[in-house]
């Protein structure tokens, strides 16, 4: 919806001023939502910006609105934060799943502002000095904030972002996950480790193109390292390498971790700390760590949008690689040539390094009761040609768009259910 | 239809050594052949093997039509550990976050019988779902064409895409509840029950259930798991094992164990996403019926109670030797307490009837002691270890040790020093994150990083290329209860001259120094005083403590942390075998700001292949929870582990203790101590010990027959009931006859201090062989049962003891995870 390279250079080119926070003045780059507003994942913010802001990728226009009201979808980055419904409060940008869950969580709750506050004491994007999680202290001014109604729905790359599961009758399940696409992890190599890891012998391709492999173990060895000099070994090579890992509250982080059995804390973080892994924007393969021989999580589909052009190129000169598995066998995520790249459906189909992902919404607001609203409910059913759409057939159809930007029908269509973050009294 | 057929003990021994050869010699073995070597004794005469083409009901489907399981013990069970092993199941295990995996398999216990499939399991029965991750919760929305008509009846329909169909297995306690979250409305439809969880509920929760939710197999199709069996203590809606009379005749309640494979995608989805209790996983279970002994039920008939009390070491073999003790010459049901010995040799020193004392050790010099000693068997004090394979990717890792990843290591070896350290908070990781550690600055993060640990497992060479780190390897889980078994084990690291050096504050060869608050060096010791000698406890003497910082605007925000909560105490030594059995490191949660006070929350237990737990047991407690154990560094200098061979060899060398000649012990400084290469060297006689002079003559008899039982009938080793169970050695003769001698000064009351009682050939019995064992007590013509006065003054305080043990007693079965002091 917005140049998030031109939001990127208004930031730095706001640069100390913002440090102060005397930021009444900046002009709100992102218009507001005359109806829902979208907050959350990384992964998901271009195809969700294509289908609600308009998009003609499939040959025809597609664009999601509900009963003559266009939706707002609000990107993870860009500036440190969101005003997202007219007359609204200002609120840090949700960046990322876990932040979109918050957001979420915070705008279900009615009461005093103390009560239900997003961001009282959490983690903050934007400015000042980063902490070995990649994230800056918030300033006093954005906490406390009643962001009641304020959020509508969460675009989630993790199943579980918050780990609060419930089996869905509990009083505190509120909160409903509706599935929305098929999304596979892959890794970006910068050219030189690429070409390392399949001189090495680690090449999924049979012919001349080098799709580098790792495996979940040598990847948890390089995110957990303490070795200053971190190396990958492979038969008897020992490939300098440095991992970097997305910024937390990132789904994606939070999902590679997991995939390879690394805690969110522990040794990564002394590792981060150390300077022996990297912390970059999720997906922005050009970030400053994403230099020398370093590698990082990418989502496939993103992948495929930016090779497209259907989202906004932050590939650079990065390679797309795999992990190995025994259903992947280290093959390519990816099939095709770019403009026409698409998803290589085996890969997607791991039962690790394939992923559904989500919107997440209040549950009442969805299910015959007294909060039921029927325009949010019709934008979620998937039998609609509206945002949980999975049909592929037809130019017209929001599953094409999916499609385009690198999304296969989600594995399961099965609803879960969540407890919110934050439950209204903390 | 189904066939359990007895496990070929034999050939599953064959193929176990075959496989050894294959891998090598230079690394350990896998998980499923692990069994030859740290866990002793896995089959028993119970052990049964049941095959998926005979069990299963809908076979013509199976995920893994050739799988065959193994269940190590199915009789006589108690709360203990099993081993379930099996082979013909899909490699390619995969572990998934946003499924439950694939090919792996889920095993937990139930209790009931479905009526209408003889044979197998009623699955409302399990104890399951208490962790809520993709593919092991009791209930999931679904979808209205993927609900099997089994289903239907656990099912409310849904209402439109936004309110799909909601499957929720209820769970039937064996004790008449049910816990539904649904419930029948007088129109025979569902009505949801928020007030109910499936998962933490009166019944079960994540820190309680004993279900293994994911466990893979190795390239082969082949895997095991030590399961940990719960018995109605441990699991009150299973209640297994509870008593209730048959035939006359009381019987314990039998459960099931369940294995339940799972594929690639079951419940009709396209990958394992559902729980396993809908029909379309559940229906291709493997399940053995498993028989407990009867909970509480010491005797079938009615005889008197008689109370023994002191070490824990002995209550493994009174717990097999009981059903035999009902009848006979003894007729007595012996209820067990737990506690101090050097407290209940006091007691039992008293002239009138007091409990009967187990003690490892004499109480006083014996020139006044009015206590007489009668062996009863050999025992030891252990340390269970469950440490998994986990491989330092940036080393460069032998092909053969790659295979290995996640599997357990089966040995582990320990030197005084080694121990010295474990149980000093030496490491750095034994220490609070975010506290001052300038004390230990330098030191290795834990066991597994010091270059000593390294030198003794030399002949284990994966130990170099690990990369384990916090979970409890740091230092070893200690019990919180006074014993001189902790006593024994503190004189076995300070009768180490290096170990004894490191605890005055000499550094090791490596530079690694004593946390200086356990220096037994006054000046070294930042307390001024030096750790005091010989102590009968596990003191957690570092006062450090992470401040709290929840008023600061950092985002590591958490309350303060000091030694006690960084690493607690757990209850008894029979608790860290439980620990290692179930993977419970007691590691401190995270910070929850939200909790009302906020505080940490708990960590359960960690999955097969991410274990990280050392902790002091015994040795029959390790072997009843299937743990490995640690070969320490005996006098000779060999590493040994305890074993039958090993507790014997360790008895032929003991000696008569310095202050009483009646009482033998593993001197560790002795001649034929550091003779004895395969002597485990904290192996320990284990003692009944009662004044004679009592006045209850009936007691003193019971007192005696019970001796004399334990040390004919009750030294066969075994795991039959009656026999003298895994982790004990049996007396040697010599023993045997001075346990006998005993038995008969019980009976007659002849103090050993009777004036009258010495020199003749009625001797008490001396061990041979022996160099420096000198005659002291005879028999004399003291009369028989002495009829002394009887003091009333002295009731209260008996009384009083009695109360204050049986309350003792219900603290240590209430079966709290661990103790936190504040």
């Amino acid at each position: 919806m917005i140049n998030a390279k031109k939001v990127v250079a208004t930031v730095a080119a706001l640069g100390a001023g913002f440090a102060a926070f005397s930021t009444g003045s900046v002009v709100q780059a992102e218009p507001v939502s005359n109806s829902y507003a979208i907050v959350g994942s990384d992964t998901l913010e271009d195809v969700v910006n294509a289908i609600v802001n308009g998009t003609a990728i499939t040959g025809a226009t597609v664009r999601v609105t509900q009963n003559g009201a266009t939706l707002g979808s609000f990107d993870a980055t860009g500036t440190p934060y969101v005003i997202t419904k007219p007359g609204g409060a200002r609120f840090s940008r949700p960046n990322g799943s876990g932040e979109g869950f918050n957001a979420l969580s915070s705008s279900m709750y009615e009461g005093a502002t103390a009560s239900n506050s997003l961001f009282t004491s959490a983690t903050y994007q934007g400015v000042g000095a980063v902490n070995a999680t990649g994230n800056a202290s918030m300033p006093e001014g954005l906490k406390n904030v009643n962001v009641f109604g304020q959020v509508d729905i969460a675009r989630s790359s993790s199943g579980d972002p918050k780990s609060t599961p419930r089996t869905g009758t509990e009083a505190d399940a509120t909160i409903v996950r509706v599935p929305f696409a098929r999304d596979a992890i892959a890794l970006a190599f910068t050219p030189s480790l690429a070409a390392a890891v399949c001189a090495a012998g680690q090449d999924g391709d049979a012919g001349a193109a080098c799709v580098p492999y790792l495996t979940a173990a040598q990847l948890k060895s390089l995110f957990e390292t303490t070795d200053a000099a971190p190396t990958i070994t492979i038969g008897a090579t020992n490939v300098p390498a440095k991992g970097v890992v997305p910024q937390a509250g990132s789904g994606t982080r939070k999902d590679f971790l997991s995939k390879i059995s690394v805690t969110d804390g522990g040794a990564l973080a002394a590792a981060v700390t150390a300077g022996r892994v990297g912390v970059g924007q999720e997906h922005d393969a050009t970030a400053a760590a994403m230099t020398g021989d370093a590698v990082m999580p990418m989502s496939a589909s993103r992948w495929i949008a930016m090779q497209n052009k259907a989202s906004f190129d932050k590939s650079g000169t990065a390679v797309i690689g795999s992990v190995h598995t025994a259903t992947t066998l280290g093959a390519s995520p990816v099939s095709g040539t770019a403009p026409a790249l698409t998803p290589n459906a085996t890969y997607y189909s791991d039962t690790t390094w394939g992923r559904d992902v989500y919107l997440f919404v209040e549950r009442a607001r969805i299910e015959a009761g007294a909060k039921y609203d029927e325009n949010l409910a019709a934008l979620l059913n998937p039998a609609n040609n509206k945002l949980s759409n999975a049909e592929t057939t037809g130019a017209s159809k929001v599953g094409k768009v999916k499609a385009l930007f690198g999304f296969l029908a989600p594995s399961s269509t099965s609803l879960a259910y969540y407890a919110p973050a934050y439950t209204g009294s903390k | 239809m189904s066939r359990t057929v007895p496990t070929n003990v034999k050939q599953i021994g064959a193929s176990v050594a075959a496989a050894s050869i294959i891998i090598g010699v230079l690394f350990s073995p896998m998980a499923s052949s692990a069994n030859s070597l740290g866990r002793a004794s896995v089959e028993t005469s119970s052990a049964v093997t049941v095959a998926a083409i005979d069990y299963e009901l809908d076979y013509a489907h199976s995920p893994m039509p050739d799988l065959r399981v193994t269940v190590s013990q199915t009789k006589d069970l108690t709360s203990q550990g099993i081993e379930v092993s099996w082979t013909g199941a899909n490699p390619n295990s995969t572990r998934a976050s946003g499924s439950g995996g694939s090919n792996f398999m889920q095993i937990f216990q139930c209790w009931g019988e479905d009526p209408n499939r003889p044979g197998h399991p009623d699955r409302t029965t399990c104890q399951y779902g208490t962790y809520l991750s993709p593919g092991s919760s009791r209930a999931d929305a679904t979808e209205p064409d993927k609900i099997d008509s089994q289903d239907v009846k656990y099912t409310k329909p849904g209402e439109g895409w936004a309110t799909p169909p909601y499957t929720s297995i209820p769970f039937q306690s064996a004790t008449g509840e049910q816990v539904w979250d649904l419930k029948r409305n007088a129109n025979g439809g569902l009505d949801v029950d928020s007030s109910v969880s499936m998962y933490a509920n009166q019944f079960f929760s994540k820190l309680t259930s004993n279900e293994i939710t994911w466990v893979g197999s190795d390239a082969n199709g082949n895997g095991s798991a030590a399961f940990e069996v719960q018995t109605a203590s441990e699991s009150p809606g299973l209640g297994c094992g509870n008593a209730s009379k048959v035939n006359g005749k009381y019987v314990g309640q039998p459960c099931w164990l369940v294995v339940l494979p799972r594929g690639t995608s079951d419940n009709r989805q396209n990958g394992i996403t559902h729980s396993g209790l809908f029909w379309d996983a559940w229906k291709h279970h493997i399940a053995v019926k498993l028989d407990f002994r009867p909970i509480g039920v010491r005797c079938q008939i009615g005889v008197p109670e008689r109370q023994v009390q002191g070490s824990e070491l002995v209550g493994i073999a009174f717990a097999s030797w009981q059903p035999d003790l009902c009848g006979g010459s003894v007729k007595s049901a012996f209820v067990i307490s737990n506690q101090f010995d050097g407290d209940a040799l006091d007691a039992a020193a008293s002239d009138s009837t007091s409990p009967l004392a187990i003690t490892t050790r004499a109480n006083n010099l014996q020139s006044n002691d009015p206590l007489v000693y009668a062996p009863l068997a050999i025992g030891g004090i252990s340390v269970s270890f469950s440490v998994d394979r986990l491989v330092n990717e940036a080393m460069n890792i032998p092909p053969e040790l790659r295979a290995l990843n996640y599997t357990p290591f089966t040995k582990m070896n320990l030197t005084p020093r080694l121990l010295a350290k474990l149980l000093t908070s030496s490491y750095t990781e034994a220490l609070p994150s975010g506290a001052d550690i300038t004390n230990v600055a330098g030191n290795p993060r834990n066991l597994t990083k010091d270059p000593e640990f390294l030198a003794a497992n030399a002949d284990a060479a994966d130990w170099a290329y690990m990369d384990l780190k916090f979970g409890g390897i740091a230092d070893v889980l200690m019990p919180i209860t006074r014993s001189y078994l902790a006593e024994r084990l503190w004189s076995y690291i300070l009768a180490d001259k290096d170990a004894k050096d490191f605890m005055a504050g000499i550094p090791d060869e490596n530079g690694m120094k004593v946390n200086p608050w356990y220096s037994t060096d006054a000046t070294i010791n930042p307390s001024g005083s030096a750790l005091t000698m010989p102590n009968f406890g596990f003191p957690k003497s570092d006062p450090i403590e992470k401040p709290d910082n929840t008023s600061s605007s950092g985002v590591d925000q958490s309350g303060a942390v000091n030694l006690v909560t960084w690493r607690p105490f757990i209850t008894d030594f029979e608790a860290g075998a439980s620990a290692a059995l179930t993977g419970t490191a007691y590691e401190l949660g995270s910070w929850e700001p939200g909790k009302s006070p906020p505080g940490f929350s708990k960590t359960g237990r960690s999955p097969l292949g991410y274990r990280k737990v050392l902790a002091l047991s015994t040795s029959p407690a390790a072997e009843r929870f299937k743990t490995f154990q640690v070969a320490l560094k005996n006098p000779a200098g060999e590493f040994v582990t305890p074993s039958l061979a090993s507790l014997s060899a360790a008895e032929k060398a003991m000696t008569p203790s310095a202050n009483n000649s009646g009482v033998y012990e593993f001197d560790f400084g002795s001649s034929k101590a550091m003779a004895a290469r395969a002597a485990y060297p904290l192996a320990v006689g284990i003692y009944a010990a009662v004044n004679p002079n009592q006045q209850d003559s009936k007691t003193r008899l019971a007192y005696a027959n019970l001796i004399r039982f334990a040390v004919t009938k009750g030294q066969n080793p075994g795991t039959d009931v009656g026999d003298l169970p895994p982790g004990y050695a049996p007396l040697n003769k010599s023993f045997v006859a001075s346990a006998l001698k005993v038995a008969n000064m019980i009976e007659d009351g002849i103090s050993p201090l009777t004036p009258s009682f010495g020199g003749g050939e009625d001797l008490i019995p001396v061990p041979e062989p022996n160099e420096n064992q000198e005659l002291m007590i005879a028999a004399g013509d003291t009369p028989r049962d002495p009829t002394l006065p009887f003091s009333a003054s002295v009731m209260p305080t008996v009384s009083s003891l009695f109360i204050c043990s049986l309350m003792f007693y219900a603290v240590i079965r209430s079966r709290k995870p661990f103790v936190q002091l504040r």
